[in-house]
């Protein structure tokens, strides 16, 4: 009967060491796989980042070229234009219907060069160029309120950006004014440039509807602002409850 | 006990709180076991079943995307249910009078069966679950450690109850035998258990 005792004994201990160590081996080689899905989805997510920022790049520049091509090559072509004609109108006896021809095409040339340097304006302000973010704001602002309904009101204190923070900067408000004209079905606009010592704060509030905060990062124009930020090396702190006004808040820290 | 309700709040999962109850059915039963009852068979095949019923539902907390069919679960734990009641209800198979509990409604053989057949079940169960596992990925390694705990618990319990009916001849040895089954199967289960229960990741 011992003996029994002792092989059933030793049959235990066996399946337990057995169960046991296999039990070690399944958890290792989870803990492993995790770890090499983990790695994958990091290396990922950084090649995803280097393209987003070469397209952003990419995008940039050929914005810049687009429009320094509007404004000084077909710019100065309608000026000249017009200048044709207005020569052709003092030197030339016209009939009266020969002279309203003039001012209709007069006029054309002056819509078309209306059309292209805001074209041009819109793909890189020249303002942007000369005065930095701040006062590119205040005339995108200010192009804004003409055109729409919207009240904006913008609050900033100065401090210096340099020419890379300035354009990624402009292009968010530019794109986050846009979605609240579009989408929003806002009244008011709140736009808030807070400098501290580390860091920049920007806030943007409207009244609209409002949205989720899921929807808000996948967007695809908000997909932009986000590598935009990622890029400037700030974060997103955004709290955005449904049907309570859009509510966007970043920082970008001071040193960049 | 407190380990599940520490996991509980740092996670928000309300499932973990099981393994609290797990822990008072425990401290339940060793405490009337030690105090009110001079014979434990009845008393151990109720546990177990309950326990059984715990194993069902930890596993499909485990899986939830891939979830173990509610009638599979449903089946096979009314059918515990059913099976436990019956061995009070009937006596089979019949043993000698020394291996009756004190009040007679169950003798070791039924006992043996009873917990025999919900360690095969639990096996199952857990072997099912770990495979199922491996097709998640990213799968928290934590909880892996849940699954192993269950079927290290069930494997050495359907070897105990498989096995422990040929040495009722002499209770001596029988003895000599639980008390090394039993310290390597609590000590195992209860390792596996706790690293489940306080690995974070």
């Amino acid at each position: 009967m011992e003996s029994i005792a002792n092989i059933f004994i030793l049959a235990v201990v066996l399946v337990a060491l057995i169960t046991t160590i296999s039990g070690f081996f399944i958890l290792r080689a989870a803990y492993e796989r995790n770890r090499a899905i983990l790695d994958m989805e990091k290396k990922e997510l950084a090649f995803q980042k280097s393209i987003n920022q070469i397209q952003l790049k990419t995008i940039e520049e050929e914005r810049i070229k687009i429009g320094s091509l509007l404004h000084d090559d077909l710019g100065q072509v309608l000026t000249l234009a017009w200048m044709q004609v207005q020569q052709f109108k003092r030197n030339s006896s016209l009939t009266p219907s020969g002279s309203n021809n003039y001012d209709a095409l007069e006029t054309l040339i002056n819509t078309a060069s209306e059309k292209c340097s805001d074209i041009s304006t819109m793909l890189y302000p020249a303002t942007l160029l000369r005065l930095g973010l701040f006062d590119g704001l205040h005339e995108l602002i200010l192009q804004i309120e003409q055109i729409s309904s919207l009240k904006i009101q913008y609050q900033y204190r100065y401090v210096e950006l340099g020419p890379e923070e300035t354009k990624h900067l402009f292009r968010i408000f530019q794109e986050l004014l846009n979605n609240t004209l579009k989408h929003a079905k806002a009244q008011k606009v709140q736009l808030i440039i807070k400098p501290s010592a580390e860091k920049i704060e920007f806030h943007y509030i409207d009244d609209g509807i409002g949205l989720d905060t899921n929807s808000f990062i996948e967007g695809l124009g908000t997909h932009t602002i986000k590598a935009r930020i990622e890029m400037l090396k700030g974060a997103v702190t955004n709290s955005n409850p449904k049907g309570n006004g859009f509510n966007f808040k970043f920082h970008i820290p001071i040193n960049n | 006990m407190i380990l599940g309700w520490r996991k509980y709040t740092a996670t928000h999962e309300r499932w973990y709180l099981v393994f609290s109850f797990w822990g008072m059915l425990n401290l339940l039963c060793n405490w009337i076991d030690d105090t009110l009852l001079t014979s434990n068979l009845e008393l151990l095949v109720v546990v177990n079943g309950i326990e059984f019923l715990i194993i069902i539902f930890i596993m499909r907390q485990l899986i939830t995307t891939n979830s173990i069919e509610k009638a599979v679960s449903l089946i096979s734990g009314v059918g515990v249910a059913l099976y436990i009641v019956s061995l009070f209800v009937f006596d089979h198979p019949v043993s000698p009078q020394t291996l009756y509990s004190d009040y007679g409604f169950l003798n070791a053989l039924e006992y043996e069966n009873a917990n025999f057949s919900i360690s095969i079940l639990g096996m199952l169960f857990s072997i099912y679950v770990l495979l199922k596992i491996f097709t998640i990925p990213k799968y928290p390694v934590s909880k892996i450690c849940f699954v192993l705990a269950i079927f290290i618990w069930a494997t050495l319990d359907c070897i105990n109850h498989s096995m422990a009916r040929y040495l009722y001849i002499d209770i001596m040895q029988h003895d000599r035998f639980l008390n090394v089954y039993l310290t390597l199967k609590f000590t195992l289960f209860y390792v596996f258990t706790y690293i489940g229960l306080l690995w974070n990741r």
